[in-house]
Parts: structure tokens; sequence; C-alpha cells
């Protein structure tokens, strides 16, 4: 599978794509649930799938998991998105931990737009262990949603 | 029911005072928490008071509010104490409690809560600039108590309440088991108190209060008035924050000043984690971790995560931040935390349909989950994902 690892040096100021005139390159950070998402990411792996390497993979043992301090976090490092997926309704290993995802999703989707972080530069999904297809398309639509809305402000200069 | 107790003096102080006196001598409870005067000074906090004869440096109503006793309502019931407690809590401090005990930080089983129509907040400034003003040092309390309960107010005399107050809009009591009910009432004639439980109805009893009195006239126009008020002066806080923290680097100016003491986070009724974050290895980063960021943007200020301390204190608190305003108290560089702070989770709860304080039966938000709910959030906007 594409996954790389973010070196600090590769984003020197004059390397900010906005900057210099370069193409943006979003980066994107994904948490990933261990038991489906993190598997479907694999088995896109395997099966030769390819999606862009602008997706920075974070595997976490659920989406339950994901304190709202990761992803605000996330952004105020300079992540132009964050994703959130887990497993499909019913089939989370731990039970209901997807569904507590939800809900605080929907309140950091409160906050960050507050501070002129679109509520689109965060998405919650559902991909399946055995969605390796879907994962695919999934990361390859969001790259492509991302680019068209542009570097997030937080990239541009250092967050106090 | 609803009883009156009659005013002693003209002096709501010391009717007050002897109204929690008497709770003590019959037994009613075994112990009262009530604001209190330390060593003659100016400055008043909550303290646990068993003995009726020191009621005399007691301030119950006043615009001094330096801690929310919400957090010390939960320290005296975290275990069982084999006593009943009286709790004199502003609005305010009744939802900090509520919300604490959802989370079992305290239960309401032991103590007996004791409500009133706020008597409002200054700031530490101009509370110390009223203070100055009146004999013995402080302030002219029962005139505070005469103006701020007649009509709906802003302002009294020369001093601005805190903006945390001007935009509340429930000062008054809600799930209280005593309510005090100021607004509107002959203040030198008697002070109307309403029990809303059995409990409340006992501690009345206990005092010999019968069902004699009623609520005060103009109580609900006044209130009617004063939320009235206080909405607009909310939506006007909100189209402020707005404007001034509307992007990273509006939020980056707006907490500029921040020096990284957390001081609102201690005395932040709502911050509920026994060991915050912020205080853990988890942001004791390498030195090299501090030269790669300074290599990223060509410079990271020092301390950093000053922003990421606020957001994510506004993540974890969106549903259940009381609006008490202590934090903009506490902050020794003078940013309006709790205007930020009061503006985003005012908006943040309505996604849940959720008030803090409002009942002890409705769970916190996070805690709770249903299967079907909020789908609309779940995928790539491209199809329907449940």
């Amino acid at each position: 599978m594409t996954q790389t690892v973010m070196e600090p040096s590769q984003a020197t100021p004059s390397k900010i794509p906005s900057l210099t005139g370069e193409a943006f390159e979003p980066v994107l950070i994904a948490f990933v649930c261990n038991w489906c998402t993190y598997t479907a990411a694999d088995l896109a792996g395997t099966s030769r799938l390819s999606y862009p390497d602008n997706v920075r993979l974070v595997r976490v043992m659920c989406t339950g998991m994901v304190d709202p301090q990761y992803v605000i976090k996330a952004f105020l490092e300079g992540a132009d998105a964050v994703l959130v997926s887990g497993c499909h309704p019913g089939d989370c290993h731990y039970i209901n931990g997807n569904y507590k995802a939800r809900r605080r999703i929907l309140l950091l989707k409160q906050i960050l737009p507050r501070f002129g972080i679109d509520a689109k530069r965060l998405r919650l999904t559902w991909i399946g262990a055995s969605d390796g297809i879907e994962f695919a398309q999934t990361m390859t639509r969001f790259v492509k949603d991302i680019k068209e809305i542009g570097p997030c402000q937080a990239r541009q200069q250092p967050v106090i | 029911m609803i009883a009156s107790i009659q005013t002693k003096n003209q002096s709501i102080t010391r009717t007050l005072q002897d109204f929690f006196a008497d709770l003590l001598k019959t037994g009613a409870v075994d112990a009262v928490l009530v604001p209190s005067r330390i060593s003659e000074s100016l400055y008043v906090k909550p303290c646990l008071i068993t003995s009726a004869d020191q009621m005399d440096p007691t301030v119950p109503l006043g615009p001094g509010f330096f801690v929310n006793a919400g957090p010390m309502v939960s320290r005296l019931t975290r275990t069982k104490a084999g006593a009943t407690i009286g709790v004199w809590l502003r609005p305010c401090e009744v939802r900090a409690f509520v919300e604490l005990t959802k989370l079992r930080q305290g239960g309401r089983e032991e103590v007996v809560i004791l409500s009133m129509d706020c008597p409002m907040a200054l700031s530490r400034k101009d509370y110390e600039d009223w203070a100055a003003q009146g004999d013995e040092g402080l302030g002219d309390v029962d005139t505070w108590i005469h103006t701020v309960y007649q009509k709906p107010v802003t302002q009294v005399d020369a001093w601005p309440v805190a903006r945390a107050c001007q935009v509340c809009e429930s000062p008054y009591p809600v799930n209280a088991d005593v309510s005090v009910m100021l607004y509107g009432a002959d203040l030198d004639k008697e002070i109307p108190v309403r029990a809303d439980t059995e409990k409340g109805e006992k501690l009345l009893a206990a005092l010999d209060l019968t069902d004699g009195g009623q609520e005060p006239e103009p109580r609900n126009a006044l209130l009617a008035n004063l939320t009235a008020d206080r909405t607009a002066a909310f939506q006007a806080l909100d189209e402020e924050m707005r404007v001034r923290t509307g992007s990273i680097d509006a939020l980056n100016r707006f907490f500029s000043a921040c020096v990284n003491c957390h001081n609102c986070r201690s005395v932040c009724p709502a911050c509920y984690c026994k060991e915050c974050v912020f205080n853990t290895d988890a942001v004791a980063y390498a030195p090299t971790q501090y030269l790669s960021w300074a290599d990223k943007w060509g410079q990271v200020p020092m301390p950093n995560d000053t922003v990421f301390f606020h957001l994510t204190r506004l993540a974890h608190i969106g549903c259940t931040c009381v609006g008490c305003g202590q934090c903009t108290l506490a902050c020794p560089s003078q940013i309006p935390v709790a205007d930020l702070f009061i503006s985003v989770t005012r908006n943040v709860r309505n996604a849940f349909d959720y008030v803090p304080g409002r009942d002890d039966a409705e769970p916190l938000p996070l805690s709770v989950f249903q299967e079907s709910e909020f789908t609309d959030i779940v995928g790539m906007g491209n199809k329907e994902v449940t």
C-alpha cells in the first residue's frame, strides 16, 4: 500500500505551494480503525489498487478512541483535511465505538468552521474490511475535493 | 409551595444570614456552604459553615464571584458524608454541579440546593473599585441588591456587570430544591422562597415556614424582559466573536497574550478530566520536534500549543459550558476567554438539543448515541450512508 511518512523538513516555507505557485498537493490525515478501514487499506494495497499518496494513515484501534483533540492537532499542524473512518454501524469490533465517533465528528463540525476550517475538510466514513475498492475510491475523491478547496490556513502559518 | 421570609432591619443580607443560621440551629442541615469574606478582605469564597454564630462575614448576595462553587459541592459529595449540607448557589453554579453529577463527580443525595435569582457579578477590577467605595472594605451590598432586582440591568450604578452575566439567559434558579425569588420582590418587606422539591419542602417546614407567600407579581414580566435583553446581547457577542476569531490568523491574535498558565482550566467548573492531557508527557516534545516545527514554518512561537489547548477545551466542554465567566476572571492576560467559549458552546450544544443543568435525567451528549441519527454527516457527500 502507498503510505508515506511525513518529513517535516520537506515542507519548508519556500515549498508551501500557494507561495511558490506550484501545484497544490494537500496533506490528508486519515484516522482509520484497525478492524475495518485499515484492513480495507491493506486489501487495496495487496490488490494493487492505487490511490493518491497525499493521504497519511494513522491506525487506531477504533474510531471511538479518536479524541477530538487528535483532529484539532492535525489541523493545527497543517493538515488540509482529516478523515476518520471505521466499521459500518453494527460492525464495530467494540460494539458501538463508531456511533460515539459520529457524535464527536458532529461536535467538531460545529466548532472548526467557526475558525475558518471548512467543515468539508473533516469527513467521517464507514469502510468495511472487504471494501478495498471503496477505500481507494474514497481517498481519491477526498484528495480531489480538497485540491478544489485549496490549502488550509494553518498550513501557511504557525498556530501559537 | 411558596413561603415568605420577613425582612429584618431592611437588610436582605442580615435576613439571609439569619435564615442560614436557623437552618443550622433547627438541625434542618448540618452545614451550609455560603460565600463569605476571607479575613475581612473584599474577596469572598464559598465557605462551609457548621456554626450558626459564624454568619457575620457571609455575603449571600453581592457582585463578588471568584469561585464557581459547583466543583466545591462536587468535592463535598464525592463520597457519602452522613450529613446534610445546604448549599447556596448561583444559577450557573447549580448548572455546573448538575453537569458534574452526570459524570458521577458528586451526587445530590446529601445536599439541599438553595438557589436564587442571580445578583450578577463584576469583573475583578470593577469589583475592587466597587468595594473601595463602601464601608469596612466592602461595597454597599444592600444598595446593590436593591438596584439589581428592580429592573433588567446590565449596569449597576457606575459598574457594568461582567460580560458573561450580560449574556446569561437563565439568571434564575433551575433544578434547585429551594428557589429564592428576588426579581420584583418588595425586598424591604419580604423575600419569597419557593420549594421546588420534596426535600425543599421539608427544609422550609423545619423552619416553620408555611405556604403563605407568593411569587412577586412583576417577576415573570421582569424575567421575560431580562431574557429578551440578554438574547440580544448574546447575538451581539456572537457576532463580535465570529469576526474576532473567524480564521486561524484571527484566533492567533485573539490568544496572542495567552501565557499558557492554564488558569482558565483550573477555575472551569465544566472541565472534568481528573488528569488533563496538557499536564502529561503527550505534550512534552523532544527538542528535535521544536526544531522541525521551526523548519516547517520558518519559526515556532514558544510556549506552543496555546490555541491547541483552548480548542481542545472547547471540544471537551462544548456541550457543558455553563457560561459562568470564571475563565475571563482568572485570565492574567485579560483575554475575554468566556466571550469566545460562551459564543461557541451555545451554538454547539444546539446541534445536540442540549442545555447544561436543565435536567438531571438528560444524559451528556457525548456519553450516549442512537443507532439512527446524524446520518447526513457520514460519507463523502455523494451517497446516502447510514
